[in-house]
């Protein structure tokens, strides 16, 4: 790779990461796009708002965000573009589902089949892989800053507090404990008994009911 | 997307499927890519290596 100078190395390697950086942005545009279809607040839109946030990271200018959502909302001119997933069969069997975001679906559809194709494996239909799936939200914590068990504290503890609002106000969740009790796997004891929370790890936010249980937490 | 079971691939086909994955991600349009393979992780790294 390196020519005769440091400098030659040193721009292959930029070059890799400048073309990397560059399409992880379309990347985010286009999902900042089809997220700002469904409103341009990103208060009002989680996604958009995970989107934007995603967009922040990788330091892109506000103004392409500002651009990108307004082209989402229609208020600038722009290529649709429409979100599909694709799926099919990698070797072995394994199922491959695609998320693509496109504003020329037939050109996709055959680039992702000739990508499956040239690589042993193949396209299915629309279905045929799905049902293998389930949308889920994953939250991923560095395992430095929590230990498993405190994990399971605050899992345990949104099933406990079923209904934070009907028993007390919301705010009154927040406030600091006058006594913590040391973490004494709290759900091998029933869990209707205690109602305080036992660890300092209680959630900042309440869901509803539904949302709250421990499927939706861990999942 | 979660998969609800995984599939076991070795040798020739793992490494394909690496391969269609990364194919499948450099692709311009591509958003994300889901799949329910599962490679031993000695296996991945002697690939990756």
């Amino acid at each position: 790779m390196s020519g005769h100078s440091k400098w030659a190395t040193i721009k292959h390697k930029k070059a890799a990461l400048d073309a990397k950086r560059g399409k992880s942005f379309t990347r985010i545009i286009k999902e900042i796009m089809i997220a700002a279809r469904s409103g341009g607040d990103p208060d009002g839109n989680p996604r958009l708002r995970t989107a934007v946030l995603a967009a922040k990271a990788v330091s892109m200018p506000s103004d392409n965000i500002k651009k990108a959502i307004m082209r989402g909302t229609g208020e600038l001119e722009g290529g649709q573009i429409e979100e599909v997933m694709f799926e099919g069969y990698g070797p072995g069997g394994a199922a491959v589902l695609v998320n693509v975001a496109t504003d020329n679906r037939n050109r996709t559809v055959a680039d992702i089949r000739h990508a499956f194709s040239k690589n042993g494996g193949n396209m299915g239909e629309q279905g045929s892989v799905a049902w293998m799936f389930e949308r889920k939200s994953q939250i991923f914590i560095p395992h430095d800053k929590a230990s498993e068990d405190q994990l399971m504290n605050v899992v345990f503890e949104g099933r406990r507090r079923r209904h934070p609002q009907r028993r007390r106000p919301v705010g009154s969740a927040l406030r600091p404990l006058k006594r913590t009790r040391p973490f004494s796997r709290p759900w091998r004891r029933p869990i209707s008994r205690s109602r305080k929370p036992a660890s300092p790890w209680s959630p900042r936010t309440s869901l509803s009911s539904k949302a709250s249980r421990p499927r939706a937490c861990c999942a | 997307m979660v998969p609800k079971n995984l599939i076991k691939l070795e040798g020739k086909q793992a490494a394909g499927m690496l391969r269609l994955n990364e194919a499948l991600e450099d692709h311009d349009d591509v958003q994300n890519v889901y799949s329910n393979f599962d490679i031993d992780e000695k296996e991945l790294e002697s690939l990756s290596a």
